[in-house]
């Protein structure tokens, strides 16, 4: 039977960092998810690492923590982020000084991210950065975030993780949990396609999100959380350049932003007590978005919606309190502590932009736990790609690709994208360009399936943004998949089941956007693979 | 603005126009077709579908049934709008009606088409995989033409970006393993100089400028293959297939198929000029644009308007056939609600009047079940004129045909060729008669 120090399960965030910091100090890891990286939450939030602006009035710390992370993430990761200019629109005068004030206090916290001091904006100035804007906006004032690309963060995490010694295993379900006569935690119970296993370990770190609930019950261990379902809508192209902070019509904040070719509208906060496996948006989620959109853009009704998204947040449990009203703050919880359970340690709560703090501190308490006490380097050393900068002009003339797709390449990847590159030299055919929507190199895609454990299209649709944009894959599914195919040389039944989820997924999405051109898009899809490619009638959907 | 008058105006110019256009024309009326270039057609595959098995066991192609007739009286039970109802009461009637249409829009001596309408094949796609369907354009890839078939040769144009020759092999040598056939694939390049990354048409266009060298090169390929069965992607030019095809088939010594293809296609570039060729030879007369408008009084109406590229016209005429198609084709459109795009008809789905409606609600959350959005359309009364909500013929010299009519999933049924040909001549008919 494997043993590890630790089995770390879950690959969002949380479960990607842990592992890298634990594996940085020289432990034993094994980082098990059942689906894919950041697969839940983690890829299904709004892509910022931001202060929470709104938690400067309830949740100080919070604020404070994700500023400071924030300065810390960017220097690990620089490629990956962007910075989101927001612009807060302001409709009575008598409402400015409050934010004006409010935005002082935040530029303290600001500079800790690199974040630029807020600015008061004229009606007119307004209207020259956002000329769709509604007239009833009068002021604005502004401040900094930055927007990450959260799937590529998982992964680079995990990547870093396994650079260190750690195991992935990506697929592979933890169906149980192994214990001793005494009921303490001594590993876990595996599923992936080639059957059961048992992996034994010294700890277990359950970094399950959403799922903790049902992870917990498994291992005897109870975590309360209030899991809160957060709803967006993906626009095709970019609707504006800045990001517009909403006032919701239940006073709650929204944003809309711009996001890679892409616009973000988000999002809703409600209590969710349904499974996460099987969870989507309603149409009056995607109403009430758009009703506050609405109010400061007037003609967001003509944008075109490309498909909805949906995460559950995994946040502390409290009774009584507005789902908006709740700590975004995490809590590491020591099972040997709170119930006598040795061998197992949960993590919930907490934020995008903290992770790699929250990480930190569960890493602490189990090394304290196993008698390690090596520090955490996790701030102080880049993460996969982040060790140099590349210039995305030079490495567009050195290989003879479109500097557009370099400049993507570079944001995914950072320095990597030279050994993505370098394999057009053997094959100048990985140079085309898959997917026209964002776009994608076919040398990408090889490399993902190569380096960084893409086995499905859905796999290779959150590594690089295949598939993503306009027509949300229905010209690039089957060139993908022809490409898939070939490099783990799948059975024809394996590649056509792959092409069949991925449709699957984008049906979750578009689904509930089904109008103007996306229903047409989508009657052309299934007229491609349905009607003439016939993979309906071919295969059996699982 | 320009004004023109005609008896009968056809609004569509796919196959349930041209049928109707046709079939007005043979009653002795005068007809002008108002539409897009080829209109929808550059969405067809190359197959014209007539009734796939609607019980079809997935994965199991050995027992789909093959006979037209008793799918069509199949789809007769379980879908009870579906515009097969309007042309008759038994799958017997249905697939008479079907081949007259078959035979007023493919005369048959240039032999476009093949296939028989009563039986389905199983005929091959760019991916590799395979559908069932009755007809196709002549010398596609059915499994039929693998009989007795042990060496193929695979032809893979360079400048072709939706083709991997690496992706087809692997599904087609399962497929035709998992239907009993036992063949060898090999690939052949043709290099098309200076075009690379290009969509079908492109490559289509590229092998017609250059049809010769095409023909040498391919010629050389086959040869050097002796391979019994030649295989061509979905890029085989318009205008000279024919004698690309036939020259091959000759000198090469070998059979030569082309594949289905994923739309918008150079098959359904090919059906698109055909339907034009074919409204020309029989005098119709074709005005290339959009109806915008239209005018009516009462429940009478009185003439469209055109948008065409450089002016607007006005078509007065006596009857009118509505054959603008579904959401691709652009003759129905969905934002909040259900549109008819040219009289702002009610919209159906089944028998209910849609209005707004969030279209989530009209789909089953399992991808591979069939989703009702994509059956809605106008409900029409016996003589194919289009019904308001409350039952009432909206206008009286107005019918409708095809895919604007609600109650088919052409995607599910594959009944898209079979219902637009029927119920295009039903139309043609009707307004040609009632003037």
């Amino acid at each position: 039977m494997p043993e590890y120090d630790v089995v770390v399960v879950g690959a969002g965030v949380n479960g990607t960092g842990i592992a890298r910091d634990l594996a940085m100090r020289g432990l034993k890891v094994c980082l098990v998810e059942k689906s894919d990286f950041a697969s839940g939450a983690s890829g299904a939030n709004s892509g910022m690492i931001h202060g929470g602006l709104r938690y400067l009035i309830y949740d100080i710390d919070t604020a404070k923590h994700s500023c400071l992370d924030s300065g810390y993430i960017q220097k690990i990761v620089p490629f990956l982020l962007f910075r989101l200019p927001f612009i807060m629109p302001i409709t009575s005068r008598a409402r400015l000084p409050f934010y004006e004030t409010y935005l002082e206090v935040y530029d303290k916290y600001a500079v800790l991210k690199n974040g630029m001091p807020h600015t008061t904006l004229s009606q007119k100035e307004i209207k020259e950065l956002v000329p769709n804007i509604s007239d009833k906006v009068k002021y604005a004032v502004t401040f900094d975030e930055f927007g990450i690309d959260p799937q590529r963060l998982c992964f680079l995490n995990g990547a870093s993780a396994a650079a260190y010694g750690a195991e992935v295993r990506l697929h592979t379900e933890v169906v149980d949990f192994l214990k001793d006569s005494g009921g303490n935690i001594i590993g876990v119970r595996v599923r992936d396609k080639s059957g059961r296993q048992d992996l034994r370990s010294r700890i277990v770190m359950q970094a399950t999100g959403p799922w903790i609930m049902k992870t917990s019950s498994k291992a005897g261990v109870e975590v309360k959380i209030r899991p809160a379902k957060g709803t967006h809508i993906t626009f095709d192209r970019r609707l504006l350049n800045f990001s517009l902070t909403l006032d919701m019509i239940d006073g709650r904040n929204g944003f809309i932003m711009p996001h890679e070719n892409s616009t973000i509208l988000g999002t809703t906060d409600d209590d969710y007590y349904g499974d996460p496996d099987d969870v989507n948006a309603t149409e009056d989620e995607i109403e009430y978005l758009i009703q506050g959109a609405e109010h400061y853009l007037p003609d967001i009704r003509k944008a075109r919606m490309i498909r909805t998204w949906v995460g559950i947040r995994p946040t502390l449990f409290a009774y009584g309190k507005d789902e908006d009203k709740l700590s975004r703050d995490h809590k590491v919880f020591d099972h040997e502590k709170i119930e006598g359970v040795k061998g197992i340690v949960s993590i919930a709560g907490g934020k995008l932009a903290s992770y790699r703090l929250m990480s930190e501190e569960a890493a602490d308490l189990i090394c304290r736990k196993l008698g390690v006490d090596a520090k955490c380097q996790t701030h102080l050393i880049a993460l996969p790609g982040g060790e140099r900068q590349v210039s995305e002009k030079e490495l567009a003339a050195k290989y003879g690709v479109a500097q557009y797709a370099a400049h993507r390449l570079v944001f995914r990847h950072g320095a990597r994208s030279e050994q993505i590159l370098e394999l057009t030299r053997e094959r100048p055919e990985l140079k085309e360009t898959v997917c026209l929507c964002d776009p994608v190199l076919a040398c990408e895609l090889v490399y993902a399936i190569r380096n960084e454990y893409a086995e499905t299209l859905n796999d290779l649709r959150n590594r690089t943004r295949f598939g993503t944009g306009m027509c949300q894959g229905t010209r690039c599914a089957a060139k993908a998949a022809a490409i898939m195919a070939k490099e783990l040389d799948l059975s024809a039944k394996e590649a056509g089941e792959s092409l069949l989820s991925f449709m699957e997924r984008r049906w979750k999405g578009n689904r509930t956007v089904l109008q103007g051109r996306t229903l047409e898009e989508e009657e052309l899809n299934q007229a491609s693979y349905f009607l003439v490619g016939n993979l309906n009638r071919l295969l059996v959907s699982r | 603005m320009k004004k023109i008058e005609t008896e009968i105006v056809v609004i569509g110019a796919g196959l349930a126009g041209t049928a109707a256009a046709l079939a007005a024309v043979k009653s002795g009326r005068r007809v002008m077709v108002l539409g897009r270039e080829s209109g929808a057609s550059a969405m067809n595959s190359g197959a014209l579908d007539i009734a796939a098995d609607p019980g079809a066991i997935p994965a199991h192609p050995e027992k789909w049934s093959v006979d037209v007739r008793k799918n069509i009286e199949e789809l007769l039970v379980r879908s009870p709008m579906h515009p097969y109802h309007l042309i008759g009461d038994s799958g017997e009637k249905i697939l008479e009606e079907i081949k007259k249409a078959l035979a007023l829009v493919f005369p048959g001596e240039d032999h476009f088409l093949s296939g028989e309408p009563g039986r389905n094949r199983l005929v091959f796609n760019q991916l590799g995989t395979f559908k069932q369907t009755a007809l196709t354009q002549a010398r596609m890839l059915s499994f039929e033409d693998l009989s007795r078939i042990r060496k193929i040769l695979l032809v893979d144009f360079s400048g072709f970006r939706d083709f991997d020759p690496d992706f087809f092999r692997r599904n087609f040598l399962h497929w035709t393993d998992c239907l009993g056939a036992r063949v060898e694939l090999a690939i052949a390049q043709i290099s098309t100089n200076g075009l690379s990354d290009k969509s079908s048409l492109e490559n289509a266009r590229w092998i017609e400028e250059n049809f010769e060298e095409t023909l040498e090169k391919l010629k050389s390929a086959v040869k050097s293959s002796a391979a019994e069965l030649v295989i061509l992607p979905p890029v085989i030019p318009v205008i000279h297939r024919e004698e690309l095809m036939t020259k091959l088939e000759q000198e090469a010594g070998s059979k030569v198929r082309e594949l289905l293809s994923f739309p918008p296609s150079v098959p359904g570039k090919r059906l698109g000029d055909y339907l034009q060729e074919r409204l020309k030879q029989d005098g119709i007369e074709r005005l290339m644009g959009k109806a915008a408008g239209f005018e009516a009084n009462g429940q009478k109406i009185k003439s469209v308007l055109a948008r065409c590229e450089s002016e607007e016209v006005q078509i007065s005429a006596a009857g009118f056939v509505l054959a603008t198609g579904g959401f691709l084709a652009g003759g129905i459109s969905k934002s909040e609600s259900f549109k008819e795009e040219v009289f702002g008809l009610e919209v159906f789905c089944g028998s209910e009047p849609m209005g707004t409606i969030f279209t989530e609600k009209l789909t089953s959350a399992r991808l591979t079940n069939p989703h009702p959005v994509f059956s809605v359309g106008l409900k029409v009364s016996p003589e194919m004129k289009p019904l308001d909500r409350d039952g009432r013929i909206t206008y009286e010299n107005l019918c409708a045909a095809g895919s604007v009519l609600s109650g088919a999933n052409y995607i599910f049924d594959g009944s898209a060729a079979g219902a637009s040909l029927a119920s295009g001549c039903k139309a043609g008919n009707i307004a040609a008669k009632s003037l």
